[in-house]
């Protein structure tokens, strides 16, 4: 004798629409990779029409080849310095310095949030006019005070798309350890301050153990979204000679530009496990602070 | 008299300038340039001229693709709103068997299935469908990625608003969709408002989807045109980028000027990334 | 068969049975009340006369209809609600409109009405206000009108004046039950205040933990509580209710005796039980009486005075409306007014006269 105050028929319809858009376009492709990546299924050519099953063999080619290991290397890097010590680090450093100063924060909030919110083509474009060789307002400074203008793309291709990323990606980790700071009870700090603790202190003691949490959310979130990053392509296009091809631009040379779209889904496999792992460890942990 | 906060604050400016500096010279030269007589690389403005929008009104794919970007940011913000709207109202109204664990489902898939790896089967799924360089295929896909995100925001706004409301139409004798629209929906339409921009600033932006599944240029959004702009041999016209891409920006800045007035960011970290 | 009867009807939610079994028959003409502590029930109740819950077992009928898996709007019922529910988008007109509008009344017929109720209810300024641009007791009026204005089977109110402050809470209750008369169907009436409930109705339902205990007039319940959950709800001071041991006719309080062998009860107590007198009906004796205690505290509210007597290591709590000369320590003698003392069993459950049935 259930019934409910909708009925059925509604609560059907209404689900139907959004669920089977979400269904087709991000379930389906989310599972089917799984059993593309096992077959040789190219664009063009006699394996566009009847790609054959070719089981892991796909798997024990990606294990060997150095293309691959060379995207996963720079995308660690990538990870590690633009998301774990960039964003998070300059993230949390914008957080404390603008900490209780309302003016000051909501300025250097809504400059950092600018850098995130422009489409990236725009951005990326914007960057290549900022690091030009010749023109570029980097170097004509740089020159103008005497120094050497420097390629940028070209000498230091990786640290280039790090320090990018960290200005494209900050807002988030200021706007999250902002709000995570707001959360501790000023009475905290002022007893710190009365007992005459130094500023390190002060972070190491109060503010730090206060909001872990947050900076573990943050960590794995950026991690995440990093990890998937496409932009920096805009910026150099892997190059040069590959030493900017993260693991998302091989992906997307193997596939789209090789057209080996089975191998190229073998490798997505791999890439989307990985956030897997990522999303369902967040979840755990979102769930365990909830409850 | 020494204030000891004054020193902190003197070093927390010297700290912060070069920051700030590093956050907005990049995105001054999209201010300054496209009002420049002599737009170069270098952030100059040497004279006011809006010489630079003419010709972007001049360029027929310039005019054509952000007509492009408007059917398809369009498209997909009527049909992301509208569905997850329905779909939202019910998850959030209705507690039934399984919810908690759909909703969980779909925020793991829209965490996991996105970026360039994403995109493979997403363009072989599309090429079986008779997709691939359609923007039906666009619009679909992007919606597909867009929802969970919308759905969720939506539910945890919809769960905000008493129930009461509803159910005092309930017996004022108003039928369930006559509840729907006469009641729920004014009451809510402030964050329907909020999704309807974040799907739309997210649609307008997005650059790897239309790149993937479009092979025409005649059907290639702004994001794609501009790119295609300044990534082509030659000498790039700098001036009509510029302002190409000054005018392609403006609608998302507006967008979320709007949605901080009625909402702060706190309400925004959530769809990003 | 009665206007409104819930049969036998049950609601659980995951763990808790919201309502258990509950029976009901309302007339047309009754102010029916439902009363009990916080939780028993009372709202959902309500909600399933409603339609707004469904019941996992039983059957609601409103007017000879069989309703109880219709939706509300097929119930024709008004319901005032708790927070009184206005629509915050609509103005006053709006909200008191709205029942007559979605049911297609036509549009110079519902001004009529609007304004005719309006006037009534004395909020004829407001009516292109806000429902957040009014006071409380503003609210109240609206959500009342928005009531009245449709011709309904029944009125539902959930606690309406339960979110005004006191002075106005009675006099908006004097309202209430002259706008009762003039509504010409039955009201239920949910609250958990027993003088409100004792004032407006001409029926209550005490209600705990999902059941129904008694249903019955003020004065019935009043004088007649079926146990010692509903004789200690109902009253202000509540009944004096003391455990005691049962001697054959006699009980036996803290080694004090009182014989009660006049009562004309049907049975006593095997062992224990208890028994429950209201305070206005013990009186002070200085010489004799049939208990004796000791002035614990005099509380002098004005009209009436609330004296608190401790006999050995139970209170009674006695109320005289005269100035006493006692104060606290004095000895004192007790007297009960023996027909209106109550007897309750061991699990108290009161114990019937033999002259009732
Ligand atoms: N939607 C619900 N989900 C779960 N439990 C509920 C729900 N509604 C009511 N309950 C539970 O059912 C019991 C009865 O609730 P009800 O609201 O009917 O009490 P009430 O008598 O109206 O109390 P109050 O005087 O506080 O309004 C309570 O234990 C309550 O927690
Ligand atoms: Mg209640």
């Amino acid at each position: 004798m259930k019934r409910s105050l909708m009925g059925r028929k509604v609560i059907v319809f209404f689900l139907i629409p959004a669920l089977s858009l979400i269904f087709v376009f991000l379930i389906l492709p989310g599972v089917w990779v799984l059993k593309i990546g096992m077959t040789n299924e190219t664009l063009t050519g006699a394996k566009a029409r009847n790609p054959d099953f070719v089981g892991f063999e796909n798997y024990a080619k990606v294990l060997s080849d150095r293309f691959f290991y060379n995207a996963l290397r720079i995308t660690l890097l990538f990870v590690l310095g633009s998301a774990i010590i960039g964003q998070a680090g300059l993230g949390l450093s914008l957080a404390l310095l603008t900490y209780r100063r309302r003016r000051l924060k909501s300025f250097i909030q809504s400059v950092v949030i600018l850098a995130w919110i422009i489409p990236e083509v725009v951005v990326a474009y914007l960057w290549i006019a900022f690091l030009d060789k010749d023109y570029g307002t980097l170097n004509m400074l740089l020159s103008a005070i005497g120094l050497r203008k420097i390629n940028w793309f070209y000498e230091h291709p990786l640290l280039t798309i790090i320090v990018f990323n960290v200005w494209r990606g900050t807002a988030y980790s200021m706007l999250l350890f902002s709000a995570a700071l707001e959360t501790i009870p000023p009475s905290y700090l002022e007893t710190a301050e009365v007992i005459g603790a130094s500023s390190w202190r002060k972070f190491k003691d109060v503010i730090l153990p206060n909001i872990r949490s947050y900076i573990l959310t943050d960590l794995i979130l950026i991690t995440l979204w990093t990890f998937n990053v496409f932009t920096p392509y805009l910026l150099t296009g892997g190059g040069p000679s590959f030493r900017t091809e993260l693991l998302s631009i091989y992906i997307y040379r193997t596939a789209f530009r090789y057209f080996k779209l089975g191998y190229g889904a073998s490798i997505a496999t791999i890439a989307l496990l990985i956030n897997f792992a990522l999303a369902m460890f967040y979840l755990s942990l979102s769930r365990r602070k909830r409850t | 008299m020494r204030d000891p906060r004054r020193a902190s604050r003197i070093v927390s400016y010297i700290l912060l300038a070069p920051i700030v500096a590093f956050f907005v010279s990049p995105i001054l030269w999209l201010i300054v340039t496209p009002f420049s007589i002599r737009p170069s690389l270098f952030i100059s403005l040497n004279g006011f001229t809006l010489n630079n929008f003419t010709r972007v009104f001049q360029n027929r794919t310039a005019v054509n693709a952000f007509r492009n970007s408007l059917v398809i940011s369009v498209s997909v913000v009527v049909l992301v709103t509208t569905c997850a709207l329905l779909a939202a109202y019910v998850l959030s109204r209705h507690d039934f068997k399984g919810r908690n664990v759909l909703l969980y489902m779909l925020v793991l898939f829209s965490s996991v299935v996105s970026g360039a790896a994403a995109m493979v089967p997403i363009f072989i799924l599309n090429l079986r469908l008779g997709l691939i360089n359609t923007e039906l295929g666009v619009i679909l896909t992007l919606s597909g990625g867009i929802m969970p995100t919308a759905l969720f925001i939506l539910k945890d706004f919809f769960d905000s608003i008493p129930r009461t409301y509803e159910e005092a139409a309930l017996v004022d004798g108003s039928s369930p969709l006559q509840v729907m629209f006469r009641i729920f929906l004014p009451l809510s339409s402030k964050g329907v408002i909020v999704i309807a921009m974040l799907v739309f600033t997210q649609s307008w932006s997005n650059f790897l989807v239309p790149f993937v599944l479009l092979r025409s240029t005649s059907k290639y959004p702004v994001s794609v045109a501009i790119y295609t702009f300044f990534s082509e041999v030659g000498v790039p016209d700098i001036g009509m980028i510029s302002a190409y891409a000054f005018l392609y920006t403006l609608p998302v800045i507006f967008a979320y000027v709007l949605i901080e007035r009625k909402f702060g960011f706190s309400f925004y970290g959530g769809i990003k990334g | 068969m009665s206007w409104i009867v819930l049969e036998s009807v049950t609601k659980r939610f995951s763990n808790v049975v919201a309502v258990n079994k509950v029976n009901l028959q309302i007339e047309r003409q009754d102010f029916f009340t439902l009363l009990g502590p916080s939780g028993c029930g009372k709202t959902t109740t309500l909600r399933l006369i409603a339609g707004l819950e469904f019941p996992d077992e039983g059957k609601i009928y409103i007017a000879g209809r069989d309703v109880t898996m219709e939706l509300p709007k097929n119930r024709n019922v008004a319901m005032v609600f708790q927070n009184y529910a206005l629509y915050p988008h609509m103005t006053v007109r709006e909200n008191i409109a709205y029942p007559l509008f979605v049911r297609k009344v036509p549009k110079k017929e519902i001004e009529r009405k609007v304004a005719f109720v309006a006037e009534s209810l004395q909020i004829s300024d407001l009516l292109e206000r806000y429902p957040q641009q009014i006071s409380g007791g503003q609210q109240q009026r609206v959500a009342l009108a928005r009531a009245v204005i449709q011709t309904p089977n029944v009125f539902l109110l959930d606690e309406p004046l339960s979110n005004l402050d006191a002075k106005l809470r009675i006099e908006a209750r004097s309202f209430l039950k002259r706008l009762s008369m003039e509504l010409g169907t039955s009201v239920v009436y949910v609250t958990h205040d027993q003088s409100e409930a004792m004032a407006l109705s001409t029926k209550i339902a005490v209600m705990n933990q999902g059941h129904v205990l008694q249903v019955g007039t003020p004065r019935l319940i009043y004088d007649t509580p079926a146990n010692t959950f509903v004789a200690s709800f109902i009253g202000n001071p509540p009944m004096n209710i003391v455990e005691c041991r049962f001697d054959g006719s006699t009980c036996v309080l803290d080694g004090q005796r009182i014989d009660l062998s006049d009562l004309p009860l049907s049975e006593f107590p095997k062992e224990r039980g208890f028994i429950g007198i209201r305070p206005e009906n013990i009186a002070f004796h200085t010489k004799e009486g049939d208990l004796i205690g000791e002035v614990y505290v005099v509380e002098p509210l004005g009209f009436e005075t609330v004296v608190t007597v401790k006999v050995n290591t139970s209170s009674l709590r006695v109320l005289v409306f005269e100035d006493v000369p006692y104060k606290s320590g004095d000895k004192i003698f007790l007297k009960l007014r023996k027909d209106k003392l109550h007897v309750f069993d061991e699990s108290g459950a009161r114990i019937l006269r033999r002259d009732e049935a």
